[in-house]
């Protein structure tokens, strides 16, 4: 890469010792020397209330060169953070050049006419913006070289000194390099726009407080940068796209399928191994989906894949009904379990803020059928969503429980209602349900139940007594799993839910510890 | 309510019509003072408000116009006034009803009180400036439409002269060249009209102002109490107390013919450091705080002696006096575009707008 484009700003210091601004009288100069980006030449004062900062302002000779005049123009040019104020040569009071120290502008003098000044400012300025030109084509044409999305972020970085540049997406940070500051004083985005998203995504670089480049150079760079940034992300996309067809395909075939996996690979034993699938490979599955029921409306997943490469680049992430599934090979368990790791703390905040859930497949010694583990991610994702947004639950702690993710609780509630009404009514309706349900919770154990309540048996007793009477059909096997399954729900939508321990849980003071 | 003034309340006046033009050398308000309060020993003048006149009654303005000549170089021989009163009623056929003062500050302030005296004429207590201007044109009259015309002129030699003009600044032309040739300085009655027109487009209370401010001023107490009772009176607010640091004559270039030379007076505020800077001319026009605007004409601009309490003359300002600078706001006509038009910093040759008039 080529010398870097800081060099071609233009500074008070440097006009004055070598450039156009040599021929005139400093009356007053600030200690640090302001930069010079452009020039005007004013011919009344509310001109100087529109110049962009870092200007020379130049007070034509037609305005007269008076200390009020002069007084005036420094304070509009010090409220706009101009450069410099050139008047024309005459003799100015201790009043003037006072101010002037005291607003912290440089003051000059012009020897003859003012506008002779701005003029060769103008040029030197105009010869400073083509060779910035010159260098941004040069970087464009560096960065136009880059087909890959780090190696685009990498080339906007290096010509930036090493700054810390990112690809961002309603705050998630996509793709990112070189060292963030600890202190960013300014963070310059610019829009990329994204492939097919609502949202749009932001170039975004930040620079530290001891920073010297030129900002609006920075954000010139990143402008020309944005069209690379953007068909490097969509190439990438693409070839993503292509890359998962197999796990698409795969999901789409097992589909409707159950578990029954072994029926499956026989089934389609052929097709797999076009699609480059291996009976003996282990895999874990991960999918992804959204936390809520409704799908929102923009489409995430070529944000997705660039959040994706963080966890596993080499797997491709495939789009599929109503998420995302990747396979990752998974020879051993401890790949799968880093593969867990790598979920919760590359991924996990990131699937919080753009709304998503993950499920993650079990790992077994024996390799299970391959639309079994896709199923095990499913529902593990499914059975994520309770917990909000963000969550990244395995398979391998969810088990059985999984069923009760699938469970509509408020169809439940309306059978309770409706079979069980003298219950609903009772006014203790809330401990006589607790006592219920943990009194099935411990397989009957009325001791155990009672321990986890944190009451004495006789009382346990007393309720279930009670339920009885209520008409809770406690001694008919039949109907103890609905019961069960009705009280459980109960106690999870009552108001003041009673704590109670687990089932292998009991009172310390309790005489009958489990063995 | 109508008043018949005492030589206290004359002494008063002479003091806020010094305060309300703090720039021009107030020697000739003292002589005229000293003058009434004599004269009052025999003889009584009545102010009145412009309610108590009928309608239709004939009001003019008196005052003096000089042209760079101190009125006490070739004082008056006293019939100057009286002379411009016959003029107008010989030339309008009617009997003058009362008279009003030219301008509300300085010696224009004051003068009509010798004319009622010597006249037996009731004086208005409103005038067409609100506080005083340099060119006869620059009036309320003028922006409510009232003609200055016709003008009558006498000068000491006992010459004098009726203008006729339509245009106020073609007037202010000839009156200019007359008042040259008068010997520097004239008396002048301008703006003949009905009690009425004076109600409508007049500025009303001027000379009582002048008496309440120059009871607080004259008041047995601190120079804090002075300006808060100012505050009070008339909205004054202090934009610094500053050291005098530079003191500038000859600081612009002046062509409009107006009747001073242009000089600015530059201060450091006591406290901040701000750099205060004052352009003068006739009257304080500007003061920029570090650059900024900070009052501009029509605002009314005066100094106070910040020990004291007393005004402090222009003239008498060296460097390393401290003086409080303070601001108060002209009558509301001069807000309006046509007022501002008329007086803003850019009529005396400042190029700068008012920061109330409205833009685009």
């Amino acid at each position: 890469m080529g010398r870097t484009m800081k060099d071609t700003r233009l500074d008070v210091a440097g006009l004055l010792a070598h450039g156009s601004l040599r021929g005139t009288t400093p009356l007053y100069l600030t200690p640090s020397s302001a930069l010079v980006e452009s020039v005007v030449l004013v011919s009344h004062l509310e001109a100087i209330q529109r110049v962009r900062p870092n200007t020379v302002v130049v007070l034509s000779a037609e305005m007269g060169s008076g200390g009020w005049l002069v007084s005036a123009a420094l304070r509009h040019a010090w409220e706009r953070r101009a450069s410099a104020v050139v008047v024309a040569g005459s003799t100015y009071s201790s009043a003037v050049i006072g101010l002037a120290e005291r607003l912290g502008i440089t003051l000059l003098a012009a020897e003859g006419n003012p506008a002779g000044v701005a003029l060769a400012l103008a040029a030197e300025i105009g010869a400073a913006l083509s060779v910035m030109d010159a260098e941004l084509a040069r970087f464009a044409r560096a960065v136009a070289k880059d087909s890959a999305l780090p190696d685009v972020l990498r080339t906007i970085s290096r010509e930036l000194d090493g700054v810390s540049v990112s690809l961002e997406h309603d705050g998630v940070v996509l793709a990112s390099t070189g060292t963030a500051p600890r202190d960013p004083a300014k963070v310059i985005t610019v829009d990329v726009g994204a492939a097919d998203a609502t949202v749009p995504s932001a170039l975004t670089v930040r620079l530290p407080a001891s920073s010297v480049l030129n900002l609006p150079l920075v954000r010139s760079i990143l402008e020309v940068a944005a069209p690379s940034v953007k068909a490097a992300w969509l190439l990438g996309n693409s070839r993503d796209t292509v890359r998962a067809v197999p796990t698409a395909a795969l999901a789409r075939l097992s589909q409707g399928l159950g578990s029954s996996g072994k029926d499956f690979e026989e089934d389609h034993r052929h097709l797999l191994t076009q699609l480059g699938w291996r009976r003996d490979e282990r895999y874990a599955a991960v999918w992804i989906c959204h936390s809520g029921l409704r799908t929102p409306v923009n489409d995430l997943t070529a944000v997705l894949r660039l959040l994706w490469r963080k966890v596993s680049p080499r797997s491709p992430l495939a789009e599929v009904e109503d998420g995302w599934l990747a396979l990752v090979p998974a020879a051993h368990q401890a790949i799968a379990a880093q593969l867990e790791l790598r979920l919760k703390t590359r991924l996990q905040p990131s699937l919080a803020e753009l709304g998503l859930v993950a499920g993650l497949s079990r790992w077994a010694e024996e390799a299970p059928p391959l639309p079994s583990i896709i199923q095990e991610a499913r529902l593990a994702a499914v059975s994520a969503r309770p917990a909000g947004q963000g969550t990244v639950l395995g398979f391998t702690g969810l088990g059985v429980t999984a069923a009760t993710t699938f469970i509509d609780r408020d169809a439940v509630a309306l059978v309770a209602e409706l079979s069980l009404p003298r219950l609903m009514a009772s006014p203790d309706r809330e401990a006589i349900v607790a006592a219920v349900a943990a009194f099935l919770d411990h397989r009957g154990s009325v001791s155990l139940a009672a321990a986890a309540l944190d009451v004495h048996r006789n009382t346990l007793q007393a309720r279930l007594g009670r339920a009885r009477e209520l008409g809770v059909p406690l001694d008919d096997p039949s109907q103890l799993l609905s019961v069960h399954l009705l009280l459980d729900v109960l106690r999870a939508a009552a108001p003041g839910k009673q704590v109670s321990k687990g089932p292998y849980e009991t009172r310390k003071d309790s005489h009958e510890f489990p063995v | 309510m109508s008043t018949v003034l005492t030589p206290d309340d004359v002494g008063h006046l002479r003091t806020g019509a010094h305060f309300l033009a703090c720039a021009i050398d107030p020697t000739a308000i003292h002589v005229y003072a000293g003058m009434i309060q004599e004269a009052m020993q025999t003889r009584s003048v009545e102010l009145i408000t412009v309610d108590e006149l009928a309608p239709d009654d004939l009001v003019v303005s008196v005052g003096m116009v000089t042209q760079g000549l101190f009125i006490s170089d070739m004082p008056p021989v006293g019939d100057e006034f009286t002379g411009c009163i016959e003029a107008i009623e010989t030339r309008l056929g009617r009997r003058v009803r009362a008279i009003y003062s030219l301008a509300a500050a300085n010696i224009n302030g004051i003068i009509p009180l010798m004319v009622g005296l010597q006249s037996s004429l009731p004086v208005v207590d409103s005038d067409p400036m609100g506080r005083v201007f340099p060119l006869i044109s620059q009036t309320t009259l003028t922006i409510g439409g009232v003609a200055i015309a016709p003008i009558a002129l006498m000068g000491a030699t006992g010459e004098r002269a009726v203008v006729e003009a339509g245009d106020p600044q073609r007037a202010e032309t000839l009156v200019r060249a007359l008042v040259t040739e008068l010997g520097g300085w004239a008396a002048t009655v301008m703006y003949p009209c009905s009690a009425r027109q004076l109600a409508e487009h007049g500025v009303h209370g001027s000379i009582s102002r002048m008496i309440h401010i120059g009871e607080i001023l004259e008041a047995e107490t601190s120079a804090e109490s002075k300006f808060l009772s100012l505050s009070e009176l008339l909205g004054v607010t202090r934009i610094a107390r500053g050291r005098v640091t530079h003191i500038e004559g000859l600081s612009r270039p002046t062509d409009l013919g107006l009747p001073a030379q242009p000089s600015s007076v530059t201060l450091e505020e006591e406290t901040t450091g701000q750099i205060i800077r004052m352009e003068i001319q006739n009257e304080i026009l500007l003061v920029l705080v570090d650059g900024a605007v900070a009052a501009a004409v029509p605002d009314m601009v005066t100094l106070l002696n910040s020990e004291h309490g007393s005004v402090a003359n222009l003239d008498d300002l060296r460097v390393g006096s401290v003086v409080d600078v303070l601001k108060l706001s002209a009558a509301p006509q001069w807000y309006s575009e046509a007022g501002l038009d008329l007086a803003e910093p850019a009529a005396f040759g400042i190029p700068l707008h008012h920061p109330r008039r409205h833009h685009g």
